[in-house]
């Protein structure tokens, strides 16, 4: 089967954030927030970025967004319309406005990602509006087809946000990033904020979503049930790097990365009798302004030799498309989702 | 073996300019000693209310309105006490004296339970001073001791930190540090994990348990997540609109659940077997309205297994054994059969 065509292609993404101290606001230090992040996304695939609070997941998202610049990499877009690819890390504001519809966000929080003083109809309008993609009958038209696409009912539009539940106003964040057509959704955490039984709606309706119109996601998330849910291919980050990337199912299935098994070992599962196999990691995620020398993730790891406190691992081939950054991958034999019975 | 809490029949309602709302109607449970009970349920179910009736810190207007806390206490002459902590005044000597020393809390994001200008020592000193006569050096000490204990590295430095010197994962090891020095008997855990990180997460269920097995205390966690509560618990409490909706020890909970409503929530969670990209089970529709007084089942509406009936509705039902420690509130079956 021909693989779909590359949507965007992200390549030795970096993100150092000065720290400044002093009178002269003296650059003292760097947070390498993301230091060498590569992937691509496939159109109507779903991408998952993976890993702890601060590894750097989200700044990722908000490159990509065009919300930070990159210190360096580069961020290729390939416009649908058959133009020639773009540059989203260097690209000036103006052509950045024009691209704007082909890629749109989804936050965490849907209490705080919508206006509160607007009603659903001006909220689902506004984007429409500004871009100039509709006006008059066109517009009232496709507003009440963007509330059927996620679920709610048309009667509701001039409702403000504070009038729906967490799971609605996730659709209604839905309803809003998709008012443009986009291509690519960058959803940030889409799930966390709400409920157990609310989550498996918002779940669902990403996937219908998903099928109905084709969009790529890129799914930033802690949570590696739906990450496995969503994902084609998958990322795993700490403390900027990543540490392995690869096909989902090879990842969840046999990860070749101490970190992967652990992350998976960690999740609770809502079966009994599953605990004991459980790695419990030493001390916390590493300071990224001051991250450990070698393999940075060697002072938490439970294989760690002396090797790894020295040499930084080169992120290597270990399958079709799938990499680890460790010294040891290819003798460790880690065990992946199958072997641990978790439930992810 | 005699419960050393006893819940019996609690309701606490909260008295709004709108109406009132039934924040824990009718919840009995108990805890025994080294066990650990897990209250899970939704936001908005009430299970955060039932930790704080037990220390008696419920926020104004909610007031306790009927129900028994029957804790069971050391009398002067070496006999067993129970005594109920709801005929306590909540400011009173007596209710000051219990939490800390007999029933202790923490709570999900521990920077707002340590206060910030002062530093994470004097803090678990001050719980130690007001519960034992302890002299400075040693309740200093015994700071000490219980930081590193709770495996905070080089407590005899941290001990002079502030809060906000410490990361999250520590400040929450520094949080159940302060809730144990006094030992407890009662330790309610209120999302204790749930602004944490997986790896940390973990590292804290370890650090509970092992607590447990050393101390001999009883927990009572309270958790939206039902992974985390299969993990941690003996007994499982299932709270829905402030009703106990089903009871049972964690494998009869998480293998052969009654109700319809623990089925629905278990299976709207992915597992191993569910397929990827397929789509999961919900369930449709939202919580009532909270000022609404409902003589039957809250459930009724969502529930997929009561076909529209209306005793489900209408009927008042009771809490209902129907095997080892599993009780059930459904009235599907307690009414009907």
């Amino acid at each position: 089967m021909e693989e779909p065509r590359i949507l965007l292609e992200v390549t030795n993404l970096k993100k150092h954030f000065p720290i400044r101290k002093g009178v002269f606001k003296k650059i003292v230090a760097y947070v390498k927030a993301v230091d060498g992040v590569s992937f691509v996304i496939r159109a109507g695939e779903t991408l998952g970025l993976v890993g702890e609070s601060g590894c750097g997941k989200s700044t990722v998202g908000r490159m990509i967004m065009g919300a930070y610049r990159p210190t360096a990499g580069s961020i290729l877009f390939q416009p649908p319309n058959g133009e020639p690819a773009v540059d989203l890390a260097t690209i000036d504001s103006a052509h950045m406005r024009n691209l704007r519809p082909h890629i749109q966000m989804v936050f965490q929080d849907p209490f705080a990602s919508l206006n509160p003083r607007m009603t659903v109809r001006q909220i689902l309008s506004e984007p429409l509006v500004v871009n100039k993609v509709a006006h008059g009958r066109a517009l009232e038209d496709r507003v009440r087809e963007l509330m059927e696409l996620v679920g709610l009912q048309v009667q509701h539009l001039n409702r403000y946000p504070h009038a729906f539940s967490g799971g609605q106003r996730q659709r209604i964040s839905f309803a809003r990033a998709l008012a443009l057509y986009p291509k690519l959704l960058v959803a940030d955490e889409p799930t966390s904020a709400l409920d157990v039984s609310v989550q498996a709606q918002i779940v669902n309706l990403g996937l219908d979503i998903q099928d109905r119109l084709g969009l790529a996601y890129l799914l930033i998330s802690h949570d590696l049930g739906l990450i496995r849910h969503f994902s084609k291919n998958v990322v795993v980050m700490y403390v900027g790097r990543v540490m392995e990337q690869g096909p989902a199912e090879q990842l969840f299935g046999r990860p070749r990365h101490p970190y992967t098994e652990a992350l998976m070992s960690n999740v609770p599962s809502a079966r009994s009798g599953q605990v004991g196999n459980k790695i419990i990691l030493r001390g916390e995620p590493a300071d990224p302004i001051n991250p450990p020398p070698g393999c940075p993730f060697h002072p938490r790891c439970l294989y760690a030799q002396d090797i790894c406190k020295q040499v930084v691992p080169g992120l290597d081939e270990v399958g079709p498309g799938h990499r680890a950054a460790c010294h040891f991958s290819a003798t460790l034999d880690l065990t992946g989702c199958d072997a641990l019975g978790c439930a992810i | 073996m005699i419960p050393i809490l006893e819940v019996e029949n609690l309701h606490v309602h909260f008295f709004l300019d709108e109406g009132v709302v039934r924040a824990v109607d009718g919840v009995s449970f108990s805890v025994e000693a080294g066990k650990t009970l897990g209250i899970v349920g939704e936001s908005g179910s009430g299970k955060s209310v039932i930790g704080q009736s037990i220390l008696r810190i419920v926020p104004p207007p909610g007031r306790i309105v009927n129900g028994r806390i029957l804790l069971q206490l050391d009398g002067d002459n070496g006999e067993q006490e129970r005594l109920d902590l709801t005929g306590l005044d909540p400011y009173g000597r007596r209710a000051r004296s219990i939490r800390g020393r007999d029933v202790a809390m923490i709570f999900q994001e521990p920077m707002n339970s340590f206060s910030p200008v002062h530093t994470v020592g004097s803090q678990i000193i001050e719980a130690l001073s007001l519960h034992g006569d302890v002299s400075g050096a040693e309740a200093r000490n015994r700071a000490i001791e219980m930081l590193a204990r709770v495996g905070i590295p080089q407590p005899e430095l941290r001990i002079d930190a502030y809060p906000h010197e410490l990361s999250g994962g520590m400040r929450q090891r520094a949080m159940i540090a302060m809730a144990l020095v006094c030992r407890p008997r009662i330790l309610i855990a209120d999302e204790p994990t749930t602004a944490l990180d997986v790896t940390i997460q973990a590292q804290i269920i370890d650090l509970l348990q092992s607590l447990q097995e050393e101390f001999g205390m009883a927990i009572i966690f309270i958790s939206h997540n039902l992974g985390v509560i299969s993990e941690i618990s003996d007994d499982v409490l299932v709270v829905y609109f402030g009703r106990a909706m089903e009871s049972a020890p964690v494998d009869v909970i998480f293998e052969q659940p009654l109700h319809p409503y623990t089925r629905a929530l278990l299976r709207s969670i992915p597992s191993i077997d569910t397929p990827v990209r397929t789509h999961l089970d919900t369930i449709e529709g939202t919580l009532p309205d909270p000022f609404a007084n409902i003589p039957g089942c809250p459930f009724f509406g969502r529930c997929l297994e009561c076909e529209g009936k209306t005793v489900c509705r209408d009927e008042p039902y009771e809490l209902t054994l129907v095997g080892e420690r599993h009780y059930i509130a459904c009235p599907r079956i307690c009414v009907a059969a």
